[in-house]
């Protein structure tokens, strides 16, 4: 089993990796980098604090995007051009597949947000404000959070459509980063609809404000709880996602 | 023979569209294959042969009916880790090369081991990718992904071989190959089954097929089951027949003068020696007398014109 989800996450890996769609991501993140450096040296005071603020926000709306564009590009996609049906056509269990595609994309992302982070270090030695700490911090925050955000994209790809799978997976992760005020929302909602709404929302939707280890400069244990709960999410995610494709016919 | 695949009564229901509405791909699908034989399963365009193979290989879950693969459950694990597929216009990673699309399906195909990089290379060879075996597919032509996607049903050195239109994007050269290659399996003792529009093909290759019209089988069993045995009609062709008789036998059936001939076509296979007899009787010279069987493509007209009859069905 181990040999197979191994099989589905390294080819994954390896197209995703030659693909125009990350090659052209990773191009932007590198502007985003860039202009973060630009704003930095516009800046009077707080001068290196804004590379990485800035360069750290732009690198999580990326790997949010490489995430979910590659779940459904591998998921969605495979599936409309008959790809999924030739590795189907195999010994292979649906939950296997869903699994070694999630490890392939997460796989993906961790590589985009390690990538990025390098030059966000040579961007901070540029401004003379490097934390490699905080560095190492964020990128294991922005793996954890893409992880997150290729999971949920993948289960949708599991029943949606690609467009309407890649706007579900990135509602999430927009909505993930305004977990708090959910929760503000549903406080003030009280008893009422909107509490309930409020709620609902705050406890469905993962809350990735949790996985701002840059701004949030977290305790180890504080992070390692945070990374379990996003471990729990995304096994809920592809467990789903499993039993939702399992069941599912391919046409 | 030994079964090695036998489906009864499949059914298969699709919801479509927006409000779901119902749309019956598959009826009554039955038929039955032997082992080392090559089988194929022939239709109109939406008669159900694609969901057909797709119900085979548990792509989709049938509705109603009973299946087996190779004594196993449709679409079990165990049967798929003994068949090889090529589906209809095959697709893999585009960014991968052909030798790797082939370790990455014999690796889920459990195939590891030395012996793989020869059987590996053999295999490339064999579908004339051998030079192209490190080119990326999105650099392949249909062709070339037809070809490459052959490989693949054939990495696991499969028992069965389920291909959908094999030949589908190919030009007659790769018809030829990918006909040699059916006729190659079928010698090691391979059982194949393949759907195709080619009705060339499938009279070349097959020992038996399934003609499905409407989601049901409209006829199964051997192509001289199918096209042997009823005669349809009868075709006289006469010399030296004069106006007297040419009048004459005009009631008997469809008279037309080709050259210094007349052939006489009748549909109502008792009055040929009626017929025979009144050309005598009128001094014509009996060139020759041929009886008209269905060929496959007559079947498989009355089966599309039946079917476009009664449109698509919808329970």
């Amino acid at each position: 089993m181990m040999g197979r989800v191994l099989a589905l996450s390294w080819t994954t890996f390896q197209d995703g990796l030659r693909s125009q769609i990350f090659a052209n991501l990773g191009v932007l993140a590198a502007f985003g980098v860039g202009f973060a450096l630009v704003l930095d040296n516009l800046t009077v005071g707080v001068s290196g604090r804004v590379v990485m603020d800035l360069g750290v926000a732009v690198v999580s709306l990326i790997n949010a995007l490489v995430a979910a564009f590659m779940a459904v590009r591998t998921m969605g996609g495979e599936e409309n051009r008959h790809t999924l049906m030739t590795v189907l056509a195999r010994p292979v269990r649906r939950s296997e597949v869903v699994v070694g595609k999630f490890l392939g994309v997460a796989g993906l992302v961790t590589a985009n947000a390690a990538g990025a982070m390098v030059l966000l270090g040579l961007a901070g030695l540029l401004a003379r404000h490097v934390d490699v700490t905080d560095l190492a911090r964020s990128l294991v925050g922005l793996s954890a959070e893409a992880a997150l955000v290729t999971a949920v994209t993948l289960m949708f790809s599991t029943f949606a459509g690609s467009t309407v799978a890649a706007v579900l997976g990135l509602g999430v992760y927009v909505a993930g980063l305004f977990a708090f005020h959910l929760r503000d929302f549903a406080v003030k909602g009280g008893e009422g609809a909107q509490g309930w709404l409020g709620s609902v929302f705050y406890y469905a939707v993962p809350n990735l404000q949790r996985l701002d280890f840059h701004a949030l400069n977290p305790t180890l244990a504080e992070a390692l709880a945070s990374l379990l709960y996003a471990a729990c999410y995304v096994v809920a995610a592809l467990a789903l996602g499993s039993a939702i494709f399992e069941r599912r016919d391919l046409k | 023979m030994e079964e090695v695949l036998s489906v009864k009564g499949l059914q298969k229901t699709f919801k479509v569209g927006f409000w779901g509405r119902k749309v019956v791909a598959c009826r009554d699908i039955s038929f039955s294959i032997r082992r080392g034989e090559v089988y194929g399963v022939v239709g109109p365009n939406g008669a159900g042969k694609s969901t057909t193979l797709k119900m085979l290989l548990g792509f989709v879950r049938p509705d109603g009916g009973t299946g087996h693969l190779m004594g196993l459950p449709l679409g079990s694990r165990q049967a798929r880790a003994r068949l090889g597929y090529l589906p209809e216009l095959p697709s893999f990673p585009r960014y991968l090369t052909a030798r790797e699309v082939l370790d990455f399906h014999a690796r889920l195909a459990g195939v590891t081991g030395a012996g793989w990089e020869s059987r590996r290379t053999t295999l490339l060879e064999r579908v004339g990718l051998a030079r192209a075996a490190n080119f990326r597919l999105s650099q392949y032509s249909k062709g070339m992904l037809q070809r490459c996607g052959l490989a693949v049903a054939l990495c696991a050195d499969p028992e069965l071989l389920v291909l959908d239109e094999p030949m589908s994007g190919l030009d007659p050269l790769g018809r030829h190959d990918v006909r040699t290659l059916i006729q190659e399996q079928k010698a090691q003792g391979k059982t194949v089954v393949f759907s195709s529009h080619v009705l060339s093909d499938v009279e070349a290759l097959c020992d038996s097929m399934a003609i499905i019209s409407q989601g049901a089988v409209y006829k199964a069993g051997s192509l001289a089951e199918m096209t042997g045995g009823t005669v349809r009609a009868v075709e006289i062709q006469l010399h030296n027949l004069g106006t007297d008789g040419a009048q004459a036998l005009s009631a008997l059936g469809t008279l037309r003068s080709v050259g210094p001939a007349h052939l006489l076509d009748i549909k109502d296979v008792q009055r040929v020696e009626e017929a025979l007899g009144l050309a005598l009787k009128h001094g014509a010279r009996v060139a020759s007398v041929t009886p008209r069987t269905d060929k496959l493509e007559d079947i498989l007209l009355q089966a599309g014109a039946q079917q476009q009859v009664d449109g698509r069905i919808s329970p």
